[in-house]
């Protein structure tokens, strides 16, 4: 099942990822990014996940335990994982059992 | 990821391919040798690509739609955001916009490999630059120097990396389907927890200052939420959060150098 709205929409993703890459490399664009812009690149990725992620934490706010709710709550022992191992299938088998948990027990 | 993946290759040069007889087309070589080359990606991808099947199959996509966005946009991190902005039932243009920003750093690879390829014919380059990805530019300039036909070497890491980054997307999101109607495991809660380690991964060697941009950019989600601005939620956040991000950079050095 394919559904060609969404389809048009990836067409339109791999537009704007394709440019970047492409315009460079032809030497289309001399054009060189100022510095402040290049280094704020480097946190866009960082940014756009936290931003993604802390409306999704914070949806329990209040209720059961501890005022976190049971999605920021399981997401203290996933965080310290991520922080310490940096390892992505860990993290999420740490943040889904503390979050099977806090559902069960937690309230 | 990016510099473990080096190191790996470094040792890799090592042991890599020595043809001992000059073979009959310099540039299948190269092209084999950037396929041998670019194992380290695989064994980066399969596993992440996996990863982004399984949960862009819970947040909705099918097996063919998730395979479809990794063959046509080949992001990693572009495509976690994707799929995190799908879930949320995010509008198309910030799914672009979003897109954009997150990739416009891959404007900085062009720019640098461009003068290394020795390569005029546009046509070709402009094939090269579609899989121009963080781990394939990282590879590329670490190796491309001990390389006779380097265009066909770069096609060989982008053959490498591109195949497996889409068959482990497909292989996740149909497993990701067939867990779809599971609940109760907390299984939801993949997502997040994916989330929360991608942004550890990016941390890197400026640990305080990725974390300060994280907790910046998560309140500012936040506020335009309760704002009611939640269109604007990833875009303002990732905005305000890479500004924080060049001023703790900029106050870095100026405060060591004041210092010194």
């Amino acid at each position: 099942m394919v559904r060609y709205e969404i389809l048009f929409v990836f067409f339109l993703m791999g537009l704007v990822t394709y440019l970047p890459r492409c315009l460079p490399l032809l030497g289309l664009s001399r054009a060189r990014l100022p510095r402040p812009v290049e280094t704020g690149l480097r946190y866009v990725g960082i940014a756009v996940m936290a931003a993604l992620v802390a409306p999704d934490l914070a949806a329990g706010w209040g209720q059961a335990p501890w005022g976190l709710g049971p999605r920021l709550a399981a997401a203290v022992p996933a965080a310290a994982v991520a922080l310490a191992s940096r390892n992505m299938a860990l993290t999420v088998v740490v943040g889904i059992a503390a979050y099977a948990f806090m559902l069960r027990f937690g309230g | 990821m990016v510099n473990a993946l080096l190191m790996k290759v470094e040792t890799g040069t090592h042991t890599g391919l020595r043809p001992s007889a000059p073979a009959r087309s310099p540039s299948r070589e190269a092209f084999v040798r950037g396929l041998v080359q670019g194992l380290p990606i695989v064994a980066g991808y399969l596993p992440i690509g996996f990863a982004y099947g399984v949960i862009a199959a819970q947040s909705g996509l099918s097996p063919l739609e998730a395979l479809a966005m990794s063959l046509i946009v080949f992001a990693g991190s572009a495509q976690f955001a994707a799929v995190g902005l799908l879930a949320g039932a995010a509008s198309a243009g910030t799914l672009v916009a979003t897109t954009f920003l997150i990739n416009l750093r891959h404007a900085l690879f062009g720019a640098a490999l461009a003068p290394r390829l020795g390569e005029r014919r546009l046509g070709r380059l402009a094939l090269a630059a579609f899989g121009l990805t963080d781990e394939v530019f990282a590879v590329a300039q670490a190796t491309l120097g001990s390389v006779n036909a380097p265009l066909a070497y770069l096609y060989g890491l982008e053959v490498a990396a591109y195949t497996s980054w889409c068959a482990a997307s497909w292989l996740g999101a149909t497993l990701g389907e067939a867990l779809r109607g599971v609940e109760g495991w907390g299984l939801d809660y993949a997502l997040p927890a994916m989330f929360l380690a991608l942004i550890a991964l990016q941390l890197g060697e400026r640990r305080a200052r990725g974390l300060l941009v994280a907790g910046v950019a998560a309140a500012v989600s936040l506020w335009l939420g309760e704002a009611g601005w939640a269109r604007f939620q990833v875009l303002g956040a990732a905005l305000v959060g890479s500004a924080v991000g060049v001023l703790a950079e900029w106050y870095g050095t100026r405060s060591s150098s004041s210092s010194s």
